[in-house]
């Protein structure tokens, strides 16, 4: 016993501090959370659901996944988490227009802690929500006073909006357990134009035109969900989450008041069904009505209800190097809430996923990576884009 | 690390390094820029923006440039002269006494003669044929070679001495020679035994003064240096002579006529230099009917920092009056600020607004008519308009400038450029960009 410990505590050494060095890069690298796609300028932005590699492999909307772990989309599924963990997601990605321009870069979608007290368990998460990475560059010719004038226009939308959240979640008896959570929006939102004259005709000493304004997020979310596991074969769980206005207030210099935008309440539901001992199949479904930001953003700029789906299987029976490594594929399709160039998006992905525990003690694993790729498109009436997405997440527990 | 914790060290390590490559997305759509913004060209005449012009002159003096010049009816009635003082004569001088090896002092040596060497400086102004120069040992008791002009021989506060004689006083003729810049730089003009006696008894160099003038109308010569060749013959061993060379211990040149300033005239340049200032007071914003409103879509519209992508002071040479003036190489202009107004013209000047050096060519000053000139400031307005976001607490900048040559003298040629209430007075160029703000979606 005293052997399997000191043994467990050696294979944590390198796992803890492959989490330590991404939560580095969390902290040293914030400009690096940028977002990897056009569809960003639509609207308030690109919906980043802050979902882990798990949740991504099986084409999950984020709820209804076998075992306990933690996610936001999913207040109860933290029920069942008697250890204290830690879990972070690393998300590098890159996408391409159909001929046209590539984009890449690599979000942090999701970290979280929990902790048990008793029978309860209480989380900590932060989280992605709305990616606002963007940029205009383009060059045109001025008329000035019967001259022309070359000039390069650009404009940049910098940041994004997350949320942090509290959870509480707890097992109310062995097949069903609760779970809330409420917390704020958070992040910023920073925008910029800047228009450049040609020096050669203007005169030298020209300088760029700079209008720029940057806005705070705030505004508080609530989501409670439940999760029931009728029989050792099938596990159900369904959460609604209501959110309020998200407000983003002008950090002075900034002119002009406040704007709220109404956020949908969501409704989530899904579930899983283990078909033989090592192979499980889990679908879920979402519900958002968007109809009221459509309406502070003047109309025709969003969806009415923004439906999201997804479906995934998962194998069991692998292992890699005597660890169970579990393999997964899954599809999902997402209504994006805001429209691009004035058409309603979708985005769509295959996926495929590894998972491999790093270190486990004779019960259960404290140290697990997870690992999913995923293939898709985003496409609103002509445009298209199709991207690569890669997410990777590491979760620790330990007492 | 075994090779189960390789693999996934691996795979991470490789994902953190792909981080570090962002492209963020981009379109090069124009229409998808959410911001509606419009650049306009904004003249704003001098009668708007100007305040307090004047021209002061006195700054530096002819005897500051390190050039000389002579010239007779040079482009039209344009005489110049060069005056010099030369050096005191040594006290003594080494001798051998007859039969002896080692040398004593000999102060009682007498002056046999000598030759007034003057070098002349090709390297800009060359005639085109030989000219004659003459010099002449100066009679006038006081001369201050910081101040002398062509009528005054001392001006300064409180101790004005004219000359007996304009250009320089009277003066017994040294002798006069042709020079030929074909074939030599040098001329040597030779000088009794009584005068070099003179000079050599003088307590004081303004008592060996010479003046060197051309005599050849139509020329402006430039006067290298000038410095005194003698011969002294020893007292204590007649047989030895020794020569020694006096160099010039003050030098400045006269010229005339002054050139006087035009009623608007903005004049930068000159030995002594001159300067135009003014303060620039710029309208916070424009108002229907001003000059400025004419080329804007929209007024009343509110002059800001933040919308002036551009600035430049437009500029009207015009024709060099007196034309010997005119400049004969490049002129550089500089608008500086006047750091402390209440002390104009002595105040001291900040660095140049403008960007880069402005440097005009001769013949923008040429009497073929005008030349535009513009000085970028865009900086320096937008710091009048306001302080920058970046740095609220940047100190204000002062509101009066002063047009200037960088380098005071630069020669005694000045450029003339429009002033105000003219009919090219200056005007301020801005290019403004007005936007409505960027704004939240």
């Amino acid at each position: 016993m005293t052997t399997t410990r000191r043994s467990s505590g050696a294979r944590s050494r390198s796992p803890v501090a492959l989490v330590l060095a991404l939560l580095a890069a969390c902290l040293l690298l914030p400009s690096s959370a940028e977002a990897q796609s056009l569809m960003n300028a639509g609207g308030l932005g690109l919906l980043s659901d802050p979902l882990d590699a798990r949740s991504r492999a099986l084409g999950s909307v984020g709820i209804g996944l076998e075992g306990w772990y933690m996610l936001g989309t999913d207040p109860s599924a933290a029920a069942g988490l008697n250890l204290p963990s830690v879990t972070g997601t690393f998300q590098p990605s890159s996408s391409r227009v159909d001929g046209g321009a590539r984009a890449g870069g690599t979000r942090f979608p999701m970290l979280g802690v929990s902790y048990p007290f008793g029978r309860h368990v209480f989380v900590v998460q932060f989280g992605s929500f709305l990616d606002q990475e963007w940029e205009v560059r383009t060059e045109r010719t001025l008329n000035i006073s019967g001259q022309e004038v070359d000039a390069v226009d650009r404009f940049e939308s910098v940041g994004g909006i997350g949320q942090a959240r509290l959870g509480w979640a707890t097992r109310v008896s062995e097949d069903l357990a609760i779970g809330l959570n409420v917390g704020s929006y958070t992040g910023a939102m920073e925008r910029r134009f800047v228009r450049q004259l040609d020096p050669d005709v203007v005169g030298s000493g020209v300088e760029p035109f700079l209008n720029q304004g940057r806005w705070r997020a705030s505004g508080l979310t609530v989501a409670a969900g439940a999760t029931w596991q009728p029989s050792s074969v099938v596990r159900v769980a369904a959460s609604l989450e209501q959110a309020g206005d998200l407000t983003l207030d002008p950090v002075a210099p900034t002119p002009g008041p406040e704007k709220s935008y109404p956020m949908p309440m969501t409704l989530r539901a899904g579930g899983t069904v283990t078909l033989a001992s090592d192979l499980r199949f889990s679908t879920g479904l979402s519900r958002a009505d968007w109809s009221g930001v459509d309406e502070a953003l003047g109309g025709d700029a969003a969806r009415g209800v923004a439906w999201g789906y997804g479906a995934g299987i998962e194998w069991v029976g692998s292992t890699i190097l005597g660890r169970t490594a579990p393999i997964r594929l899954g599809y999902r399709h997402q209504d994006l809430p805001f429209h691009f160039q004035g058409n309603p998006a979708t985005e769509t992905a295959f996926s495929a996923g590894l998972s491999a525990n790093l270190a486990d003690t004779e019960t259960m694993p404290v140290a697990r990576i997870e690992y999913s790729l995923e293939r898709g498109s985003r496409d609103a009436a002509a445009f298209s884009e199709e991207y690569w997405r890669s997410t990777l997440s590491i979760r620790l527990a330990g007492g | 690390m075994t090779p189960r914790r390789l693999v996934p060290a691996a795979l991470t390590a490789l994902l953190v390094m792909g981080a570090c490559t962002d492209e963020v997305p981009t379109f090069d759509d124009g229409s998808a820029i959410p911001v509606d913004a419009e650049t306009v060209e904004v003249l704003i005449p001098f009668s708007e923006f100007g305040r307090d012009f004047q021209v002061f002159g006195g700054f530096a003096s002819q005897a500051d440039l390190g050039r000389r010049f002579v010239a007779h009816e040079y482009r039209g009635d344009f005489d110049a002269r060069t005056l010099v003082q030369i050096g005191a004569f040594p006290a003594s001088i080494s001798v051998f006494p007859e039969g002896e090896t080692t040398t004593v002092p000999d102060s009682a040596y007498v002056p046999l003669g000598g030759d007034l060497i003057i070098r002349m400086d090709t390297t800009r102004l060359v005639p085109e044929e030989a000219v004659e120069l003459a010099a002449g040992q100066m009679e006038a008791g006081e001369w201050d070679v910081r101040t002398a002009g062509w009528t005054l021989a001392v001006d300064t506060l409180g101790g004005v001495v004219p000359w007996d004689e304009p250009g320089g006083g009277a003066a017994r003729s040294l002798g006069s020679t042709m020079w030929d810049p074909q074939e030599a730089d040098t001329l040597v003009i030779p000088v009794d035994s009584a005068t070099v006696n003179q000079w050599r008894d003088a307590d004081e160099s303004v008592d060996r003064s010479v003046r060197v003038e051309s005599r050849s109308p139509g020329h402006l010569l430039d006067v290298g240096s000038v410095e005194l060749r003698a011969h002294l013959q020893s007292s204590v061993n007649p047989d030895t002579v020794v020569t020694v060379v006096r160099g010039s211990v003050g030098t400045t040149f006269i010229y005339t006529p002054e050139p006087g300033v035009t009623e608007g005239e903005i004049r930068i340049g000159g030995a002594p230099a001159r300067r135009a200032y003014f303060r620039v007071e710029l309208p916070d914003r424009f108002e229907e009917g001003s000059a400025a409103c004419e080329l804007l879509a929209s007024c009343p519209m509110e002059l800001t920092r933040d919308r002036v992508v551009y600035a430049g002071l437009v500029l009207q040479t015009r024709p060099v009056d007196p034309p010997a003036f005119a400049p004969l190489d490049t002129l550089g202009l500089d608008v500086r600020p006047a750091l402390a107004a209440d002390r104009i013209p002595r105040s001291p000047l900040g660095l140049p607004v403008q960007p880069a050096p402005q440097v005009l060519p001769p013949g923008v000053f040429s009497e073929e008519g005008s030349t535009r000139v513009e000085v970028p400031m865009t900086r320096y307005i937008q710091d009048l308009l306001g302080r920058p976001e970046d740095d609220p607490e940047q100190e204000e900048r002062p509101s009066t400038v002063a047009l200037l040559s960088p380098a005071e003298p630069s020669g005694f040629q000045f450029g003339s450029l429009f002033g105000p209430g003219t009919e090219k007075e200056p005007f301020l160029r801005l290019i403004l960009t007005i936007t409505d703000g960027v704004q939240l979606p």
